[in-house]
């Protein structure tokens, strides 16, 4: 203290000297390697480790004239809206049937959470087994209940591929987006649902005019990460399927990983990578701007 | 207390400065091969003599290889105290995504497993060595198969030192041909038919991979061999893919997919291989790893596991694909290229090269023509036992070639083998509808796009 009197520069420098080992570390894992993807993105370089000569803008030219990254981006709008739509539905529907009291509720509120925790690794693994056009009991069932002659390969169907994965995904997150709604169902007073029946309002006007309303924030959160983490999920997709076939899955993180470990070009996937970083932000702001929740 | 504080500072500023020095000393006093060990590439241990260590990386992952090359390398360190190899396993996965930053960061091992695209990939570092002096030695003594140094000779030199090698053929179920009154197939037209014949129900004649993946890429070559259409990239990269021949392949493979199973478009290696030991595929067309799962897998004898050439086109030419698995040298250091040459001189020694390359028997195919004739290999349990099937293996070697070394060396195959543009052209034929001119047409234009 009496230092810290006498000498007033070293008490100012005592909180940047105590925040100093945090701001390093961000600089270290964040900044740093994002600086190198950024000057990466301007060099030809082939894959990691070697040299490339400076080309200027020409790798972002490529990326955004290429037609087979816009139609990444088609496969990752499917799958973005595809995931956001089937996990907001099942989880607003789980968590409204398990927000009630009921020995049942504690049960499965437990036991909803068992994809979630489940490795993407064996995730990945069971569907395939489950949906295996061989010996899957995917193709057991139908062919027992006559609803198919022959096998069915969906994973490796050119239609059906990004539909099951989709399907999958869901299975895997939606608990997740259950439990955050139940958290946010919890937080709504009962004493409102109890106006609200002395009003005469019924289930359904009660979840319109009550329960939605009420979720805002916590809708709009899981909008923001929600969507953000969909579009970035590469290896449920990369497990599944590879990208394939004949790129039907191929969203924009399958397509960079292609572009960077299967083609050898790191350049290339460093202009893609930014790009699509700054598609992202760009959405993020437009979505914090008119999409947070209005205080009443 | 103020002085006591003093004074343990200066104590400990005393031990620090003693400890550089201290290192300082053990660097000079090791003839200079510390100047490498900082690179992660020798440690010199003062215990008198100097030992001059060295790492091996190798990608051969399963359990029963890791524990044979140990076995190798151990018995080369003992018969060498003063050379001591560390063998150390590495995966494929990692081959191409973080070994070349590794090297250039020093931490990379003196002797790294390769396959010939790899070696086109890893020479753009600059730490390849030469390894003609051990080749011409070995030579001499062993006399390589010319199929498999091949793709490692370019711009004067050779690039690695091939260990082992790999080739497909045809594998058939002796069992359900014999029921089905069908002779082993030695063409096309054979092969289709039998196929034909050997599908009902549930029943396949053929499982084939067609998925993105380096598994298709190399069955499909096999076809674009014996179509006559082997040469797809040339020395100078320009691109001889789109041709009539390679549209017959393209075709036939597909034709052939009408009888392999459904779920054919996401196999890779070890599905059709599991169809064919469970009698649901009739043949199959795979390297030599089927000798040593056979019978526990199917619980037929050994007998009934055939295996021929890869039938041949009207007008194409008898072969498939192989190559060799060899070793680079990415270190230049004097006494370690020394302790390298006594290694391959060790390993290639008859009665040590045939225990080497029976890590995976059938698998891996002898590159010598003494390693070929060695008790060390034909005395193995497996190889005993196929003996014929082996036999045709090693012929078909002879035969082998592998895209992008069969006109010249092409530098840029890595990229060509890397994102599998030719698994990707039959894709555009069973998933996107495309004949068979107009993927291969497709395809020619992906590889330009790849090289230029």
């Amino acid at each position: 203290m009496e230092v810290l009197g006498k000498n007033n520069v070293l008490g100012k420098l005592v909180p940047y000297l105590l925040v100093a080992p945090i701001v390093i570390w961000i600089a270290v894992t964040i900044f740093f390697p994002l600086f190198n993807v950024i000057k990466e993105s301007f060099y030809n370089t082939g894959f990691v480790g070697t040299k490339g000569s400076y080309v200027g803008l020409d790798n972002y030219k490529e990326a955004v004239t290429s037609p087979a990254y816009w139609e990444a981006w088609t496969k990752s709008l499917v799958w973005v809206l595809g995931n956001s739509i089937a996990q907001t539905l099942l989880a607003f529907a789980i968590a409204l049937l398990l927000n009630k009291p009921s020995r049942f509720a504690n049960w499965a509120r437990t036991w909803m959470i068992i994809p979630w925790v489940i490795p993407t690794i064996v995730v990945g693994i069971f569907w395939q087994w489950i949906f295996n056009g061989s010996y899957g009991i995917f193709n057991h069932v139908l062919m027992s209940l006559n609803l198919a002659d022959k096998p069915v390969n969906l994973i490796g169907d050119n239609t059906w591929s990004l539909p099951v994965t989709i399907f999958i995904n869901t299975w895997h997150w939606f608990p997740f987006m259950a439990v955050i709604v139940l958290a946010g169902l919890s937080t709504i007073s009962h004493e409102i649902y109890e106006a609200a029946d002395v009003d005469g309002a019924n289930k359904w006007q009660q979840f319109w005019k009550v329960t939605f309303p009420s979720l805002g924030p916590i809708t709009f959160a899981l909008g923001v990460v929600g969507t953000l983490w969909s579009f970035n999920i590469f290896d449920t997709i990369y497990i599944l399927t590879g990208g394939g076939p004949a790129g039907a899955t191929t969203t924009v993180p399958v397509f960079i990983y292609q572009q960077a470990f299967e083609s050898f070009q790191i350049g290339k996937a460093s202009a893609t990578s930014i790009i699509t970083a700054f598609f992202l932000i760009v959405f993020v702001s437009v979505f914090i701007k008119y999409g947070t929740p209005k205080e009443d | 207390m103020k002085k006591g504080s003093k004074g343990w500072v200066t104590l400990v500023g005393m031990l620090a400065a003693m400890q550089v020095v201290l290192a300082a000393c053990s660097s000079g006093g090791n003839n200079g091969t510390n100047a490498a060990a900082e690179n992660g590439n020798t440690t010199g241990v003062n215990t008198g003599a100097a030992v001059t260590e060295l790492t091996l990386w190798h990608m051969e992952e399963p359990p029963n290889r890791v524990a044979r090359f140990k076995e190798i390398v151990d018995g080369f360190n003992a018969a060498n105290p003063d050379i001591k190899i560390t063998a150390q396993v590495q995966s494929w996965g990692d081959a191409y995504s973080k070994f070349p930053a590794a090297i250039q960061a020093g931490n990379g091992p003196d002797l790294l497993f390769t396959i010939p695209d790899y070696t086109t990939l890893i020479k753009e570092l600059g730490v390849v060595q030469p390894v003609d002096d051990i080749i011409e030695s070995l030579n001499a003594a062993h006399k390589f198969q010319a199929s498999s140094l091949a793709p490692y000779q370019y711009e004067d030199h050779t690039w690695a030192v091939p260990v082992f090698g790999m080739v497909q053929a045809l594998w058939y179920r002796g069992d359900l041909l014999s029921a089905a009154g069908i002779q082993p197939p030695t063409t096309w037209d054979e092969l289709k038919s039998a196929a034909e014949a050997l599908t009902s129900g549930n029943k396949y004649g053929i499982a084939l991979p067609a998925s993105k993946s380096m598994a298709t890429d190399q069955v499909l070559y096999s076809f674009l061999v014996t179509a006559g259409a082997k040469n797809i990239l040339s020395g100078d990269n320009t691109v001889t893919f789109d041709n009539e021949k390679t549209v017959e392949a393209y075709q036939m493979y597909s034709d052939l997919l009408k009888f392999s199973p459904p779920d054919s478009n996401t196999y890779q290696w070890g599905e059709p291989q599991a169809q064919f030991n469970a009698g649901t595929a009739a043949m199959a067309i795979e390297k030599g790893q089927y000798l040593s799962t056979f019978e526990a897998e199917s619980g037929r004898p050994a007998s009934d596991l055939g295996v021929v050439p890869m039938p041949v086109a009207d007008g194409g030419e008898a072969g498939s694909i192989y190559y060799s698995n060899g070793i680079m040298v990415l270190t230049d250091d004097a006494n370690k290229k020394a302790a390298i040459t006594k290694f391959f001189e060790y390993l290639f020694e008859p009665e040590t090269y045939g225990s080497f390359v029976n890590a995976e028997p059938g698998l891996f195919l002898p590159v010598t023509e003494d390693g070929g004739q060695a008790d060390s290999f034909w005395n193995d349990p497996v190889i005993s036992k196929y003996k014929s099937q082996v036999e045709v293996l090693i012929e078909a070697a002879s035969k082998g070639a592998l895209f992008g070394f069969t006109d010249g060396v092409s530098s840029k195959i890595g990229k060509v083998a890397g994102p599998n543009y030719i698994a990707q052209t039959l894709e555009q034929m069973t998933s996107k509808g495309l004949s068979a001119a107009d993927a291969v047409k497709w395809g020619q234009a992906q590889i330009e796009a790849a090289v230029k």
